[in-house]
C-alpha cells in the first residue's frame, strides 16, 4: 500500500482497474469500428462518392457516352430561366405533396383511432390496412392502378352499375394527377401504425377526467388527443413530406414514362429521369437532383422550425 | 509505477494475444466479405472452349420477339460456336435502356437502332465502323438506296434491318359492320375527312374514322413531302416552319373536333404498342403507322385488317422506302466479327427471312425478298402486295435525320396533346414547338 494511494483515498488496485476498464472500453470500441468498416466502405463508395460525382456533373454537360465538359452554372441558370417544363414539374410535385400528405395523414389518424379498440378481429383489420403500404410503391400495383382507372377499367365498370359515366381517369389531364394522389393516399398503413402506437401512449385517465368535466368527443379529440399526439404527427408529416417529394414509380408507370397526358403528371423526379435518360443530359439532371436536395432540406428545416409552436413533448412543462 | 507481478504479466501477454487474434479474425472476416461480394457472376463472354456469347437487343412486342428468336435459333444451328442472348423492350423505353447499358459498359454486341437515333449514336462514337467487317458482312445484295442511309461520313455504321413505308391500317371487319367501304386509294385528305366523318356518324359516335394523326411525327413528315417541303434540309437543319405545323394541326384539329378523329384522351394511348392503341380497341377504324408494325396490329385484334396508302395532296403520297430499323454493332464490343456475322445472317440469309417474315418490314436482301414474296401467305402476303403496289409512287429516300430527331418525335406528342386537350391554341403550340425544337437541335 503506497502512500499515494492512501492519500488519494482509493483502494489498492482501483486506479489500475479503472484504467483497465477504460482500456477495455477502448478495445471494444475499436472492435466495433472494425466491424463497421464494410458499412463505411459501402457508404463511401455507393453513397458519398456518387453524390460528389453528381455535384461535379451538375456543373458540366454530360451525355453519358462521351466525357463531361465543364460549363459552370449554366445548368442552374437554364433551369430557372429558360425551361418552362421544369417550373411546371415543380408545380405538379408541389400540388402532389400538398394534396396527398394531409389527406393521407388524416386518413391514417382516422383509421388508427377507429382501430384503437379492443374489439374482436381488430388485429386482422390492422394488418389489412397496413398491407397496401408494403406493396404500394411497386411497379405491379401501379400497373394494376393504371388498368383499373382507365376508361374501360373496373372503376368505371362499377360506376356504370349505378348509372354514372366515368371519365377517363388516367388519360385526361384533369384527373391523371388525382389518380396518382389516390394511389399515394392508399398507402396510409405505415403512418397509421405509428399513430396507433402514439394513441396507445395517451393515458386513458385523461379522457375519463375530461368526460367527467363534461367534454364531448370533439373536445376530447382537440384538447387531449391532438396535443399529446403532436410529436407523432410531426414525425409523420416530416417523413411523408420527404418521401412524397421523391415519388417516382407511380408517375412513371401510370403515365408510361411520358409525364402525360399533356405533362399533367410530370413529377420532378420523372422530369429528371427524362432529361437524364431520354435526352442524354446528365449534367442538367444532376443539377436538378441537387436543387431538389436543397429544396427538401429547406422545407425540412422549415417544418422543424414551425414545429416549435405546435408540438408538445409532454415533459417540458409550460409552453 | 506499479510493479507488474509475473502472473499479471502473463495475463497481460495472454490478453494481448487474445486481442491480436480477435482483431486478426475480424480483419480476415472483413476481407473475406469484400472478396465474396466482388466475386459476383463473372461475365466473360468467351469460355475456354472458344464459344462466343453475343448479346442482341431490339425493341418490339412479344409477336416480334417470337419471330426474332426463331431466326436466332437458325443462326445458332448454323454457327455452333456462337451463342446469342437476347433482350427486348417496348419502343418508348428502349433508347434510355440502351443508353444506360452503353454508359455502364454493357452495351449489347448487336443492337437494333431507330433511324432517328442513328446520327445521335454515331456522333457519340457508340457504333462500330462496319466497313471493316466486309469479309463477313456482304451488303451487295441490299437495296443501295437503303444501304446509303446507314452511312455516316462514308462509313457504314448501320445496316437496314427491314424496309417499310407509311400506311393506313384499316379495320375491315368494323367497316363491314357499319356498312361502309374503305377509303379510296389515291383519295385526298379531304376525301379522308369525309370518309372518317361517315364512320363516326354511322357508329353513333362510338368509333372515330381515324386515330388522330396530329401527334405523329411520321405523318407530319409525309404531309411536308406532299406539300413539296421537308422536315430537314440536306445539311441537317430544321426545314419546317411554324406555319407548316399550324396547317397540319389545324387540319387534324378539325378532324378531332368533328369526331372524325379520336378524342384527345384516346389519342394519348398511342405509344407504339398496337395492343394498347385505338385501332385494336375498336375506337378507330383506321390508324396511321408503318407497314412493318402491321403484324403486331393483326395480332392485337380478331378483326380483319388491311393496308391502304396515305391520302394525297396534289397527287403525292409522300411515301418512300424507309429503313424500318437498322442494326449496328457496338464500338466497344469484344466480338465485332461475330456480331457482324450475325448481322450478315439476319439481313441476307433465306432462313432468317423465312423466320422473320414481315415482322420488321420487307427483308433487306432484295433477291431473297422477291423469292419469299412469291410464297408468302396471310399477313406477310398483304405487306408484300401493298409494297409492290405502292413501289412506283415512292419518292427518293431522304438521308437519315440529324441528331435530335428522336426527341422531336416525343416533343410532337407532347405539344399536340396540350393542343388536343385544349390547354393551348394551335398557334401557341406551333410557336412552342419551334422554340423547343431549336433548343433540342442546338444541343
Amino acid at each position: 500500500m503506497s502512500k499515494s494511494s492512501v492519500q488519494l483515498g482509493t483502494k489498492p488496485g482501483v486506479r489500475s482497474t479503472t484504467r483497465r476498464l477504460l482500456k477495455k472500453q477502448g478495445r471494444s470500441g475499436r472492435t466495433g469500428y472494425v466491424f463497421l468498416i464494410p458499412w463505411f466502405v459501402g457508404l463511401a463508395i455507393f453513397t458519398i462518392g456518387p453524390m460528389i460525382y453528381s455535384l461535379y456533373l451538375s456543373f458540366t454537360r454530360y451525355d453519358l457516352l462521351q466525357s463531361p465538359t465543364w460549363i459552370g452554372l449554366q445548368n442552374y441558370r437554364r433551369m430557372f430561366t429558360s425551361d418552362p417544363r421544369y417550373l411546371h414539374s415543380v408545380s405538379v410535385t408541389i400540388k402532389y405533396v400538398f394534396l396527398s400528405v394531409p389527406i393521407m395523414l388524416a386518413l391514417a389518424l382516422g383509421i388508427a383511432m377507429l382501430l384503437n379498440r379492443k374489439r374482436r378481429g381488430v388485429g386482422v383489420y390492422r394488418s389489412l390496412f397496413y398491407l397496401p403500404s408494403l406493396l404500394g410503391s411497386s411497379v405491379a400495383v401501379a400497373l394494376v392502378w393504371r388498368s383499373m382507372f382507365g376508361q374501360n377499367g373496373s372503376l368505371n365498370a362499377a360506376l356504370s352499375v349505378v348509372g354514372i359515366h366515368g371519365a377517363d381517369w388516367i388519360n385526361s389531364p384533369t384527373w391523371a394527377l388525382g389518380t396518382i394522389i389516390v394511389l399515394g393516399c392508399w398507402q396510409f398503413g405505415a403512418p397509421m401504425v405509428i399513430f396507433l402506437a402514439g394513441l396507445k401512449q395517451i393515458p386513458v385517465e385523461l379522457y375519463e377526467a375530461a368526460g367527467v368535466d363534461g367534454a364531448g368527443r370533439w373536445r376530447k379529440f382537440m384538447h387531449i388527443t391532438l396535443p399529446l399526439l403532436s410529436p407523432v404527427i410531426f414525425f409523420n408529416v416530416l417523413l411523408q413530406t420527404i418521401s412524397s417529394f421523391q415519388a417516382f414509380t407511380p408517375a412513371y408507370i401510370i403515365s408510361g414514362g411520358q409525364g402525360g397526358p399533356a405533362d399533367s403528371t410530370l413529377f420532378y423526379t420523372l422530369y429528371l429521369y427524362q432529361k437524364g435518360f431520354n435526352d442524354f443530359q446528365f449534367g442538367y439532371a444532376s443539377a436538378m437532383a441537387w436543387v431538389m436536395l436543397a429544396a427538401v432540406g429547406i422545407i425540412t428545416a422549415a417544418i422543424f422550425r414551425f414545429s416549435r409552436s405546435w408540438v408538445f413533448y409532454g415533459d417540458e412543462g409550460e409552453r | 509505477m506499479t510493479r507488474v507481478k509475473p502472473v499479471q504479466r502473463q495475463h497481460v501477454a495472454f490478453r494481448g494475444r487474445v486481442r491480436r487474434t480477435r482483431i486478426g479474425a475480424v480483419g480476415a472476416a472483413v476481407a473475406l466479405m469484400l472478396v465474396a461480394t466482388a466475386c459476383g457472376g463473372s461475365s466473360s463472354s468467351t469460355s475456354s472452349n472458344g464459344k462466343v456469347t453475343l448479346s442482341f437487343a431490339w425493341w418490339g412486342d412479344a409477336t416480334r420477339a417470337k419471330v426474332t428468336q426463331a431466326a436466332i435459333n437458325e443462326f445458332e444451328q448454323k454457327n455452333p460456336n456462337i451463342k446469342v442472348t437476347t433482350e427486348y423492350a417496348p419502343f418508348g423505353s428502349y433508347s434510355s435502356k440502351i443508353t444506360t447499358q452503353i454508359a455502364g459498359g454493357n452495351a449489347p454486341d448487336l443492337l437494333q437502332i431507330d433511324r432517328g437515333f442513328q446520327n445521335e449514336y454515331a456522333g457519340r462514337g457508340v457504333l462500330a465502323n462496319l466497313s471493316n467487317q466486309s469479309s463477313v458482312l456482304k451488303l451487295s445484295g441490299l437495296d443501295p438506296n437503303l444501304v446509303a442511309s446507314g452511312k455516316v461520313s462514308g462509313q457504314v455504321v448501320a445496316v437496314p434491318f427491314g424496309q417499310t413505308t407509311s400506311t393506313l391500317v384499316v379495320d375491315m371487319t368494323k367497316l363491314a359492320s357499319l356498312g361502309l367501304k374503305p377509303p379510296k386509294a389515291g383519295g385526298t385528305w379531304d376525301d379522308l375527312k369525309v370518309w372518317a366523318q361517315q364512320v363516326h356518324d354511322k357508329s353513333g359516335g362510338k368509333t372515330a374514322g381515324i386515330a388522330d394523326p396530329g401527334s405523329s411525327w411520321g405523318a407530319f413528315e409525309a404531309w411536308q413531302f406532299q406539300h413539296g417541303k421537308a422536315q430537314y434540309t440536306s445539311a441537317g437543319k430544321i426545314a419546317f416552319t411554324a406555319s407548316d405545323l399550324q396547317d397540319f394541326w389545324n387540319f387534324t384539329s378539325d378532324l378531332r373536333k368533328s369526331g372524325a378523329a379520336t378524342p384527345a384522351n384516346v389519342t394519348a394511348t398511342i405509344t407504339g404498342t398496337p395492343a394498347d392503341e385505338p385501332l385494336a380497341k375498336g375506337l378507330a377504324a383506321a390508324e396511321w403507322d408503318f407497314d412493318s408494325v402491321f403484324g403486331s396490329h393483326v395480332a392485337a385484334t380478331t378483326n380483319q385488317l388491311a393496308l391502304f396508302p396515305l391520302p394525297t395532296f396534289s397527287g403525292q403520297t409522300g411515301m418512300y422506302a424507309r429503313p424500318s430499323m437498322l442494326l449496328s454493332v457496338s464500338s466497344k464490343s469484344p466480338h465485332q466479327k461475330q456480331a457482324a456475322q450475325l448481322l450478315n445472317f439476319l439481313v441476307n440469309d433465306p432462313a432468317a427471312a423465312k423466320a422473320l417474315g414481315t415482322g420488321r418490314g420487307l427483308f433487306p436482301n432484295v433477291s431473297v425478298r422477291e423469292s419469299l414474296a412469291k410464297t408468302a401467305a396471310g399477313t406477310n402476303k398483304q405487306v408484300y402486295d401493298y409494297e409492290a403496289s405502292q413501289q412506283s409512287t415512292f419518292r427518293p429516300t431522304p438521308p437519315a435525320p440529324p441528331k435530335g430527331d428522336g426527341e422531336l418525335l416525343t416533343l410532337m406528342q407532347r405539344v399536340y396533346q396540350a393542343i388536343a386537350f385544349g390547354q393551348q391554341s394551335v398557334n401557341a403550340g406551333a410557336a412552342s414547338f419551334m422554340s423547343q425544337a431549336q433548343t433540342i437541335m442546338n444541343q
